[in-house]
């Protein structure tokens, strides 16, 4: 159970909890009034919408220590709260309790040029990471999402990037984590378990903890401070767009996997018509002009380089590999109609930013998954099948905004020298509408095991019990899920940090 | 019609879809993030800004529509603060309807709209503006026959009685405030410098209802709107033209849905601008100042005039501009709007602290804008290291 | 602990030699045994050296040693302390090469496979491996699994392993990332939720003993190139190498003294004190582009370094071709650029009268952190007295071990008590009765 058995009502709980933390943070920034509660009872996903019972806005990593402390004697759940971007269902409070609210931790420290690398709260968003670091030369790895999503959030769960093939993924992005514990404790992993380290860009020291709080949702307990890894900007950079029809899918992996293995581009990624249009210009208008004249496939294909020649040798690389693959260049009034839509500036700020923000029916649902770069094309056609089997029969006149349903899209990322890759399947379900949400989660019912079934493995288990992939994947993860419950067990033994996650019920949390 | 309100009609049920369709994205907090350039000033929200919970950005509101028609809240007074430290500025808009395909604005609108009409607001600080509307037609409370006073030294026509092209709607700040009546002056004297044949139509104006609009009170605007169109609309003139942001937006944008007005509506800003162009009004005088100029909202977001007070200051000699990082659509609100500034005036002036804190740190020595309110809220900050001045004032200077 | 008797003993040692069957997997001998202990480490506590075939055989040996309460170890680099009686497991009867597949770019590996075993196949197929810099272990599979620095790290980083299976000390089958997944292929080395397996990386086979590895392989490339520029000191070699690092040219730039260019190379072929060694690929027009740059580079800082002649340059590149092996006394961590100066001079200044250091530096991950090596001639004189005592000194002062052992990591997680709290959390969980390496890494 979520709350310790004691002699108390819940409401007497909390209020008990309200005053603790009122003394910790101060009475402005602890709240308890259901006006002020019901702004964190969802995020984007499909996941039924809980209130907390409280929310905490602390602004030091000694004030989280404090309110954890307390959480455990009181037994009230904590959801960490960054910035609320999570489109899993992450930090809704499934079982109520306390809502940890991290945006007054939004602090850059410090950009090492030196080595590459900078020091971020919570709160820190990727815009404001990636202005502080342009000014010295330096870029943040950036994920397809806004640039008002937390960093270290982010990071910290694993987010793929545009640049993952050259960069790797979040997680290989961290070099030092603060982390306050369950029972209130501080550890410092990485390059911050020790104050004069500086900034160190390898795993340890010794057996590598951090892991344990990577994908976790917060539930091993709350980052509070991290060392992330900054990488170059190019001084010059240059968009290769390419093209291949819709029959060609396999030619089209095959392409990514040979620029990958070339490893002469910044950022390779596969985008379809819908997400392409909305991608380059961030509106539905745009999108609808530029939809029909592209192909289904598209590839951004990112160069770059310190010097004009670099970049233009990388080009001819990438030229080369286009050849060999069979892939085509797009055509320049491809090019000039994005130039027409959008500042052509703004196309690199896009990928580098804020790359895309499709919200064409004001959300989506999304899927991804890790697998073998062979296995992206049978999946991303089946996953067309689904979505018109779940989709297509809504009447588009109905939805203020129509949009055929059956127009899956998907974004396809090379990861690491093509060895795999990240598959991300989205659909677009109404949240005005019961249908939609209706059919969203039928969506979920039919891609989640279909996925499992196929070999795609989400190394993010996101969501509850409604539309959770961790829901599903997690029974079949054998020893590693095994050791997982013991773990959040050992760690969380009163099951308080984001319970109802992972896959993990409260009986296997051992409470 | 949903449980909790008593009128037949249920303003959220207008924006339903969108309280829905919310992806918490949380671009509405933020500035466009291609335009960012500095960290410090990347916010676009100051209610969200200021007071930090969920509640008090779009994202959060959009919740809080969400919550009442689904019977989850219950009205209470917190929701008044969460509601009416909201000025409007429509920041949250920009991103939101142009990626989002929504229109969070709509929803805090309708919010405030139906908190009236079930008699939770107005507050009891605007309480006195409501009544002021009501007796006085302004919301200064000041006397229908002083409307004309800034013009007294003034011999202007009346386009009722003579025939011009051009009504100058003066609006009620500038009638009635002493420290802007001067702008209202500043207008008359550059268009009769540059040869505009205008009129006024001084005690007998009415206020533009933006007031009510804001409060919630969303009947007794559309009555003095209507009132307005069709007074406006019986004036023979091609353009009205108005220095106050707020009336320009009520005007040009709101009316619409009250069948518009068949004059063609401007800032005199635009108009100023198009006479410099075609060399009407001479800008003769250096004004050596380096200036940043704030976006009213009602002037920038609400309406798009962007371009035309910044071709101004250009056009005026010895000006240096420099862009505060937070400028045109991504303009941060001065905190004065939609009767914040009545009801909170601790949070307005806070807000026009941030904003004039931005000023400072661009090194102008000048903070120039083109709206009363702006002008009022701004004024109230004291900070040495920078004066306030309206855009024509630059301009009147220049033409010596 | 108390010490086993002499019958559970001789049973478990019958139980062993019952499951190992064939006296090449199986020795009792003393010297043998001594051979993979730390020097002046007694004998008593080791009742056997097995050989193991098969994951069946790890999974009866560690049955018996559940049954009889003994510890079970495999090779350290600095030999083995022996703190519980116990057997070592030697993985050289589990040298098999699985798999390798040059699409997909994995090699799959048991654990007793060598760096040599498996380069002539990978040379027929066009396809490389990231040789280590300063392996301690010719096997493969345990070098990536503790993180050994390659000599690509400056574009390729450490981590050279996708997935890997383990068995527990309980017997059961640990699958790491998306092998855990019995329908996955991919191979993809996150974990389906927290990285869980990422513990045991680094941990000297404390918490799992690794029964087969998916081995990162990369492409050959279009061109390649070795060249190598002289310089009179450390600091200004670094400097070329840090802004080459930079600007992401190279995949392999190795800093390397005199002392240790004539160990790799075998003779001195007329360097200067200080080389730095480029390995250039790409397209031709790359390679040729991004040697010119590092003479650019050069004259931006102001550098005038001495190209090594022709016959030196192919030495390097056959160098580069083969794994490196760190000698028995030898010191490596990571640190920033900026404190290379300071923390090399910590130990020239604690090992100077111990003979020659032979030195390499190599900038990790685009130059973000660079990896000291310093290798002591094989000398006694007290020179692993010296290094013990220096290691902790350069822990205090900063310099980071990623994999450390023994006292080191004691000291090292003793400086912060959550973390090695956890630390002894997590063996604990997975480990329960610490049969598993107890106190190489981990002390419960």
């Amino acid at each position: 159970m979520a709350i310790k058995e004691i002699d108390l009502t819940v409401k007497e709980l909390y209020e008990e909890v309200y005053t603790e933390l009122k003394k910790i943070v101060g009475e402005e920034w602890v709240e308890n009034d259901p006006m002020i509660l019901i702004g964190y009872s969802r995020d984007q996903s499909l996941e039924t919408a809980h209130n907390p019972n409280l929310v905490v806005l602390p602004e030091s990593t000694e004030q989280v220590s404090k309110i954890l402390a307390v959480a455990s004697r009181s037994g009230a759940p904590v959801v960490a709260w960054s910035t609320g971007g999570n489109t899993g269902g992450g930090c809704i409070p499934q079982r109520g309790g306390i809502i940890c609210d991290m945006r007054r931790m939004d602090k850059v420290f410090d950009v090492d040029v030196e080595n590459m690398s900078v020091r971020i709260q919570p709160g820190a968003t990727f815009g404001k990471v990636y202005i502080e670091a342009e000014k010295v030369g330096l870029r943040n790895a950036v994920p397809s999402a806004p640039a008002s999503v937390s960093m270290l959030s982010n990071y910290l769960d694993k987010g793929v990037f545009q640049v993952s093939n050259k960069y790797g993924v979040g997680t290989d992005s961290i070099l030092g984590l603060e982390i306050v514990l369950p029972d209130g404790e501080i550890v410092y992993t990485g390059c911050l378990s020790q104050d004069n380290y500086g900034s160190i860009c390898v795993e340890g020291p010794g057996p590598d903890i951090s892991g344990i709080f990577h994908a976790s949702m917060g539930t091993m307990g709350i980052c509070t401070q991290m060392v992330a890894q900054l990488y170059p900007l190019p001084k010059f950079e240059d968009i290769v767009p390419s093209r291949c029809d819709e029959d060609d899918m396999e030619r089209v992996t095959e392409f990514l996997r040979e620029i990958a293995r070339e490893d002469c581009t910044i950022e390779t990624i596969l985008f379809q018509d819908t997400y392409l249009g909305m991608g380059i210009t961030m509106n539905h208008d745009g999108a609808e002009i530029i939809r029909p004249q592209l192909p289904r496939h598209n590839a951004i294909v990112y160069i770059g380089g310190e010097t004009e020649e670099e970049m233009e040798i990388r080009r001819e690389q990438t030229m080369g590999v286009l050849e060999r693959t069979g892939v085509e260049l797009s055509p320049d009034t491809m090019l000039e109609l994005m130039k027409s839509l959008v500042p052509w500036e703004r196309c690199f700020k896009i990928i580098q930013v804020t790359p895309r923000v499709e919200r064409m029916t004001g959300c989506f649902e999304l899927f991804w998954f890790n697998i073998a770069m062979d296995q992206a094309p049978d999946m991303a056609r089946h996953f067309e099948k689904l979505t018109r089997k779940n989709f297509a029969d809504t009447d588009p006149e109905k939805s203020d905004r129509p949009y055929p349903y059956e127009l899956a899209t998907f974004y396809l990322q090379a990861l690491e020298f093509g060895r795999s890759g990240m598959l991300e399947m989205d659909a677009y379900p109404n949240q005005g509408e019961p249908e939609g949400v209706k059919r969203g989660l039928a969506m979920a019912r039919d891609a989640i095991p279909f996925i499992l079934e196929k070999g795609g493995q989400f190394d993010r288990p996101y969501g509850g019990e409604q539309s959770g992939f961790g829901w599903v994947q997690a029974p079949l993860l054998g020893t590693y899920f095994e050791l997982l419950k013991g773990l959040k067990h050992h760690m969380d033994p009163y099951n308080i940090m984001n319970p109802g996650r992972l896959g993990i019920t409260a009986d296997q949390a051992g409470v | 019609m949903s449980e909790l309100t008593k009128s037949p009609y249920d303003p959220l049920l207008q924006v339903q879809k969108d309280s829905y369709r919310c992806g918490k994205c949380m671009l509405c907090k933020f500035i466009d993030h291609n335009e960012m350039t500095d960290t410090d000033f990347l916010a676009i929200c100051p209610s969200g800004l200021r007071y930090k919970y969920e509640a008090y950005y779009a994202s959060g509101r959009q919740e809080i529509a969400r919550g009442l028609l689904e019977g989850k809240l219950e009205y209470n007074d917190r929701l008044l603060h969460i509601l009416f430290t909201c000025t409007e500025c429509g920041g949250c808009q920009v991103i939101c309807s142009d990626q989002g395909n929504k229109n969070p604005l709509k929803t805090i609108v309708a919010l405030r709209e139906r908190v009236f009409r079930d008699e939770l607001a107005p507050l009891p600080e605007h309480e006195t503006l409501i009544k002021s509307m009501e007796n006085y037609e302004n919301p200064w409370q000041q006397p229908r026959a002083r409307r004309d006073a800034w013009m007294r030294k003034m011999k202007l026509p009346d386009p009722r009685k003579e025939k011009v092209d051009t009504l100058f709607f003066v609006g009620c700040t500038q009638a009635y405030d002493p420290k802007l009546q001067n702008i209202a002056r500043m207008t008359a004297e550059i268009l009769e410098a540059a040869g505009v044949k205008f009129g006024v139509l001084g005690k007998d104006e009415l206020c533009c209802g933006s007031t009510l609009l804001r409060m919630g009170n969303y009947d007794a605007y559309e009555k003095m709107a209507q009132k307005n169109v069709e007074l406006l609309n019986s004036i023979d003139v091609d353009r009205i033209i108005t220095s106050c942001s707020g009336c320009n937006s009520v005007l040009r944008e709101e009316y619409e849905e009250l069948g518009g007005l068949d004059a063609e509506v401007m800032h005199s800003l635009e108009l100023v601008d198009e006479l410099i162009q075609s060399g009407d009004i001479k800008l003769k005088n250096k004004v050596n100042r380096k200036v940043t100029y704030h976006d009213p909202c009602h002037l920038g977001r609400y309406t798009g005039v962007y371009d035309a007070p910044r071709s101004i200051l250009e056009a005026i000699p010895g000006i240096e501009l420099v862009e505060m990082p937070r400028n045109r659509a991504n303009s941060f609100c001065c905190g004065a709007g939609a009767g914040v500034r009545t009801a909170y005036p601790e949070f307005a002036g806070w807000v026009a602290g941030e904003r004039v804190r931005e000023a400072v740190s661009t090194g102008a020595d000048t903070l120039v804008t083109a709206c009363p309110f702006c002008e009022q809220n701004l004024g109230d900050v004291k900070q040495p290291k920078i004066e306030l001045v309206d855009i024509l004032e630059l301009v009147r200077e220049s033409m010596g | 602990m108390a010490r086993r008797s002499g019958t559970d003993t001789k049973l478990a040692r019958a139980r062993l030699w019952e499951i190992m069957v064939d006296t090449l997997r199986f020795t009792t001998d003393e010297d043998e045994i001594s051979s993979y202990l730390e020097p002046g480490s007694p004998t008593e506590n080791i009742i056997a050296v097995i050989s193991p075939r098969s994951q069946s055989d790890i999974v009866h040996a560690l049955e018996v040693a559940r049954s009889y309460k003994l510890a079970v170890y495999t090779p350290q680099p600095w030999g083995i302390k022996p703190k519980k009686t116990g057997f070592i497991i030697d993985f050289k009867s589990m040298a098999d090469v699985l798999g390798l597949d040059a699409k997909r770019l994995f090699l799959q590996v048991e654990p007793g496979v060598t760096w040599e075993q498996v380069l002539p196949d990978l040379a027929a197929q066009g396809i490389r491996i990231a040789l280590p810099a300063a392996a301690h272990s010719k096997y493969i599979l345990d070098s990536v699994m503790e993180r050994e620095i390659v000599q690509s790290a400056c574009r390729f980083s450490n981590r050279q392993l996708g997935t890997f299976h383990a068995v527990l000390a309980d017997g059961r089958e640990y699958r790491s990332g998306s092998d855990a997944l019995p329908t996955s292929i991919a191979h993809w080395r996150e974990d389906g939720g927290p990285n869980i397996s990422r513990v045991f990386s680094g941990s000297r086979n404390s918490f799992g003993i690794p029964i087969r590895g998916y081995v990162y392989l990369y492409p050959e490339p279009e061109d390649r190139k070795v060249v190598a520029r002289g310089f009179a000191s450390r600091a200004q070699a670094c400097k070329l190498a840090q802004a080459a690092a930079r600007s992401e040219i190279g995949t392999e730039v190795v800093i390397l003294n005199k002392a240790k260019a004539k160990d790799l190379l075998g003779d001195d072929p007329g360097l200067e004190p200080w080389t730095v060694v480029f390995g250039l690929e790409g397209s031709p027009k790359l390679v040729a582009y991004h040697e010119k740059r590092l003479g650019e580079k050069a004259g931006e800082l102001k550098l005038t370094p001495k190209a090594a002649g022709a016959k030196a340059a192919e030495a390097f590149s056959e160098a580069l071709g083969r794994p490196w092996y760190a000698p028995p006394l030898s010191i490596g961590f990571y640190t920033n650029l900026s404190r290379v100066e300071e923390l090399a001079g910590m130990v020239e200044a604690a090992l100077k009268s111990k003979g020659g250091l032979a030195q390499m530096i190599i900038p990790v991950k685009r130059g973000a952190s660079v990896y000291l090596q310093f290798d002591l001639p094989e000398s006694g004189n007290g020179a692993a007295a010296a290094i013990e005592k220096l290691l902790t000194e350069l822990a205090d002062a900063g310099a980071f071990f990623s994999n450390p052992t023994g006292s080191l990591a004691a000291h090292i997680f003793s400086k912060q008590p959550p973390y090695l709290r956890l630390l002894k959390d997590i063996k604990l969980l997975i480990d329960p009765e610490n049969v598993l390496n107890p106190g190489q890494v981990v002390e419960v």
